[in-house]
């Protein structure tokens, strides 16, 4: 049993981090129409920033956390300001060639920032580091909050959406832009608010997923951290397609799968526990092939996405 | 028997009855006009035909193969063209290079021959430029050989559309709305040449148009749709006496029309 | 508006002029003979990098099939790349295979995947395919390329040069000339490809699907036969890879790199130029002699990585041709306006040559 939750706790704290790129991911689709390739590299430029700044400064390093997630949120400010807002809708090929463009530009700009320091590179911790036994098991602050800030996240930013007059509009802006504009929503001012809000949530999820790389000494960011594509982002687009892209409370959902439910079934049978990213990749392709888009929005709203 | 036959085509959207067990046969080499309100169901009879829209009941044949469960490009394949009422071109391709892809169903050599410049891909390409050149020539569209789409004039863009379904050199021709959009001068110019396509390639000619002058001096027979039913065929002169097809027009509902009919 | 001025304007944009001029002709043959001679006179190290360029461009033209004439992106072109490399590492190696006979063999292992994707593309547009092939590179890096047998496991698989029948092509100068040749051979191939019923088809695919199936076009065989013939042509580049590097391990095939060196390959053949054959050639030849002329300068790499990634960003917003279509564009202007053209381009040039010579100058 504490075998279980140990192993459970580590899923959750995976599933927190992949609801959060996931959220950003949906976030900006439905607000803007684009798919973003590149959200790991916004993420990433806010870990890196979050580097040097902790490296040169005697800041405490939760403020120099909240600089880096300002760096992502920036990052994709800018992203949405120089390029994305100049791209024609409805040409889908060109869009995510752009997107892949804009994560190798940010992931070079990375590696420039760190003045290509090569191989790993230690963190300073963002979260406390250090182990404690609960109920039994073993699990470390890292994970604790990890999950917590997923899950205030979620419970803050959800309701909000839903509810407030701006997650409203913002709805309003991803059914139908020029409706929203008539209505006196200023669209451009919104898509790039999803962008903000997708890039920082990105810079978070990053700098909570660096503590778990190297335990007590805080974090190492390595060769696979700062690829374009990272090593989370295909499992978020994985969350994000249960949603259809559309649905950010099913996109939640997909996160448990593609963060608990996977590192769960390392207790499965063997060939189940040795192919679990198989499964994942497998799940993925079947998301993918059952068009879940349509189970989230109208015909005419996917229209207006594409359009 | 007829070139392109109907039997009881029937399709609905949703509640929406948009084709009402449409019955409609054309012959080989025959010049035949489709005429209606908007919303009367031409360019979905059109988008059947050409296999766009699956119909829930009926059949669709063309010679002696039906086609009904065929795909767009089997039906293209068999020898129907089109055209659309919004332009579909391929921008980035020349005048030229559009004409070359309707050749498609003339062609047979395989991309191994095209890669390797074997002599079947060499007489195929020699062929094809051949029979697009003969087509530019009747559409007198030569000068904008090298021309791409976005470089033409709407007006010029309708011929192109129209050489380029003619190059496909097809067995019956659908032409949606061909003088939409386009200058007067050039739409009188029209009517004569779709007669000269049909004597130069003997290809029939099914035609949906706004322009009723145009549409009722080319066509040899004529078929009026209102509500998704034919509700007059014959020739021009006939159809346009018929009271049904005068009231569909003067904007009278349907139910009006019946009475009075 | 009247032909003639529908003619003058046509002489702006360059549509490619029927009769080929002579002086491209003989520009081309003097950059061919070029490209040969220059690296092997410049010596080994040059060769090496030629080679590179070259298989580069090989593994860059099966992303011109399916991204460039088919408009279906793939993301996993090193994934059929890691198949022809592990393929022809054993025919050569393990079973003596004669070169030719392995990369055949390299080319056809690549059809069980590249069919499967080509179905996947038929049910799947725009970014669900983009994340499909994704999703595929990174199922192949956890399964085959993670089997010891195929790919040697961590140490990896050591790959000799073979001879060409009685020609040895070990030394990197002749290894270079055998990969010159061999991607000058592919290039003609893509070409006569593009001018023939099925590149037509393809790229009639890419700009309307359904005013390509009413001309007939089958667009299901289309899509199909596009990542098929760009699955064999990414093997074959798997084969000169391999021999290329003499050593290859199953590491830059697995997640995350499989995926990276995807988005490198195709930002690369974007640059170049994506709807033009020639197009893979030049802007591998462009990013690899800046990385290898600054490759002492490790910050100046990562310029150079972002400098073009800002580039395929501007060309894809504003010259969707690429750099193959930029030149076509001055050349037609050259000829236009010999005089005033003719020194802008020099001057142009000139600028760009100098500030290529400084910052070689400032980094070393």
């Amino acid at each position: 049993m504490s075998v279980f939750l140990q192993v459970a706790v580590i899923g959750l704290a995976k599933s927190g981090i992949i609801a959060m790129l996931a959220i950003g991911i949906v976030l900006i689709y439905r607000t803007t129409g684009v798919v973003n390739l590149a959200h790991w590299a916004m993420g990433l430029l806010g870990v890196v920033v979050y580097v040097l700044v902790s490296q040169s400064t005697p800041l405490p390093n939760a403020l120099v956390a909240v600089v880096g997630i300002a760096a992502a949120v920036g990052a994709g400010l800018v992203s949405q300001r120089l390029v994305f807002s100049r791209l024609r809708r409805g040409d889908g090929v060109t869009m995510i060639l752009i997107a892949l463009g804009v994560g190798a530009f940010l992931a070079a700009v990375a590696q420039m920032l760190l003045r290509g320091q090569r191989g790993e590179i230690l963190v300073e911790p963002t979260l406390p580091t250090g182990q404690l036994v609960l109920a039994g098991t073993v699990t470390t602050y890292a994970e604790l909050i990890t999950i917590a800030v997923a899950i205030g996240t979620a419970a803050v930013l959800l309701p909000w959406l839903q509810r407030s007059r701006t997650g409203r509009a913002l709805r309003a802006v991803a059914q139908n832009r020029e409706a929203a504009e008539l209505a006196g929503i200023d669209a451009t001012r919104y898509a790039e608010l999803a962008w903000m809000i997708g890039s920082g949530l990105a810079g978070a999820a990053l700098l909570l997923l660096i503590p778990h790389s190297a335990g007590e000494r805080g974090g190492v960011l390595s060769v696979v951290h700062l690829v374009p594509l990272g090593s989370l982002l295909i499992p978020a687009f994985g969350a994000a397609l249960v949603g259809g892209m559309i649905s950010l409370n099913a996109a939640l959902a997909g996160s448990l799968i593609f963060g608990l439910v996977q590192e769960v079934l390392i207790l499965a049978p063997a060939p189940i526990a040795d192919e679990r990213d198989i499964l994942a990749y497998v799940v993925i392709t079947v998301l993918l092939l059952l068009r879940t888009e349509r189970f989230f929005a109208t015909n005419a709203e996917l229209e207006a996405l594409r359009a | 028997m007829s070139l392109l036959r109907t039997e009881g085509i029937r399709l609905s959207f949703g509640g929406l009855l948009a084709l009402d067990d449409v019955d409609v046969a054309i012959e080989a080499g025959e010049i035949v006009g489709l005429l209606g309100p908007n919303g009367a169901g031409k360019s979905t009879l059109f988008n059947v035909l050409s296999g766009l829209l699956r119909p829930d009941a009926g059949r669709v044949h063309l010679g002696d193969q039906e086609l009904t469960r065929a795909l767009p490009y089997e039906r293209a394949l068999a020898g129907m063209g089109r055209t659309f009422q919004h332009i579909k071109l391929f921008p980035s391709m020349t005048v030229e290079e559009n004409l070359l892809t309707a050749q498609h169903r003339h062609l047979d050599s395989s991309a191994l021959a095209a890669m390797l410049r074997l002599p079947s891909w060499k007489r195929d390409e020699e062929e094809a430029r051949d029979r697009v050149e003969a087509v530019l020539e009747l559409i007198d569209l030569e000068r904008y050989r090298r021309h791409r789409p976005g470089e033409l004039s709407y007006g010029t863009l309708r011929f192109v559309e129209l050489a380029v379904a003619l190059s496909l050199q097809p067995r019956i021709l659908l032409l949606d709305e061909p003088a939409s959009g386009i200058a007067q001068r050039e739409a009188e110019a029209l009517g004569p040449l779709l007669r000269e396509v049909r004597d130069v390639l003997g290809c029939a000619i099914f035609l949906i148009e706004h322009d009723m002058p145009l549409l009722l001096s080319v066509s040899e027979r004529v078929y009026a749709l209102d509500f998704g039913r034919i509700i007059a065929a014959g020739t021009p002169d006939e159809v346009t006496a018929d009271d049904r097809v005068l009231s569909s027009y003067l904007g009278r509902t349907r139910r009006d029309a019946v009475a009075a009919g | 508006m009247t032909a003639d001025a529908l003619d003058a304007t046509s002489a702006l944009p360059l549509p490619r002029r029927l009769p080929r001029a002579r002086p491209g002709t003989v520009v081309g043959i003097l950059a061919v003979v070029a490209a040969a001679v220059v690296p092997v006179l410049l010596g080994d190290f040059a060769s090496f990098v030629g080679s590179r360029i070259a298989v580069t461009a090989i593994i860059g033209l099966s992303v011109t099939v399916v991204t460039g004439y088919t408009g279906q992106l793939s993301l996993m072109p090193y994934t059929f790349v890691g198949i022809g490399t592990f393929t022809a590492a054993h025919a050569v190696s393990s079973w003596g295979w004669p070169f030719w006979f392995a990369a055949l063999l390299a080319a056809v292992a690549t059809l069980p995947l590249s069919v499967l994707v080509g179905l996947v593309s038929v049910r799947l547009r725009g970014f669900y395919l983009a994340i499909a092939t994704l999703t595929f590179a990174s199922a192949v890096g956890a399964t085959l390329f993670t089997w010891d047998a195929l790919t040697g496991g961590q140490r990896g698989l050591t790959v000799a040069r073979p001879a060409l029948g009685p020609v040895p092509v070990a030394s990197d100068r002749a290894y270079y000339l055998l990969t010159l040749a061999t991607v000058l051979l592919i290039v003609w191939m893509v070409l006569g490809l593009q001018r023939s019923r099925i590149g037509r088809s393809m790229n009639a695919v890419r700009e309307n699907e359904t005013a390509a199936q009413a001309l007939g076009v089958n667009v299901r065989k289309t899509k199909l036969a596009a990542f098929v013939i760009s699955g064999m042509i990414a093997g074959v580049g798997g084969v000169f890879h391999a021999m290329l590097l003499q050593h290859v391990t199953r590491t830059s095939f697995q997640t995350p790199f499989v995926e990276t060196l995807g988005v490198t390959l195709v930002i690369l053949v974007v640059v170049g130029g994506m709807r033009s054959a020639w197009g893979p050639f030049v802007g591998a030849a462009i990013i690899y002699v800046q990385l290898e002329v600054f490759r002492t300068a490790l910050l100046l790499q990562y310029v150079l990585a972002a400098l073009s990634a800002a580039a395929f960003i501007f060309i894809l917003l504003k010259v969707p041709g690429g750099l193959v279509d930029i030149v076509r564009h001055e050349a037609a202007a050259v000829r236009a306006a010999p005089l005033r053209n003719g020194i802008r381009v020099t001057v142009v040039l000139l600028v760009q040559v100098a500030v290529f010579v400084a910052i070689w100058r400032w980094s070393s």
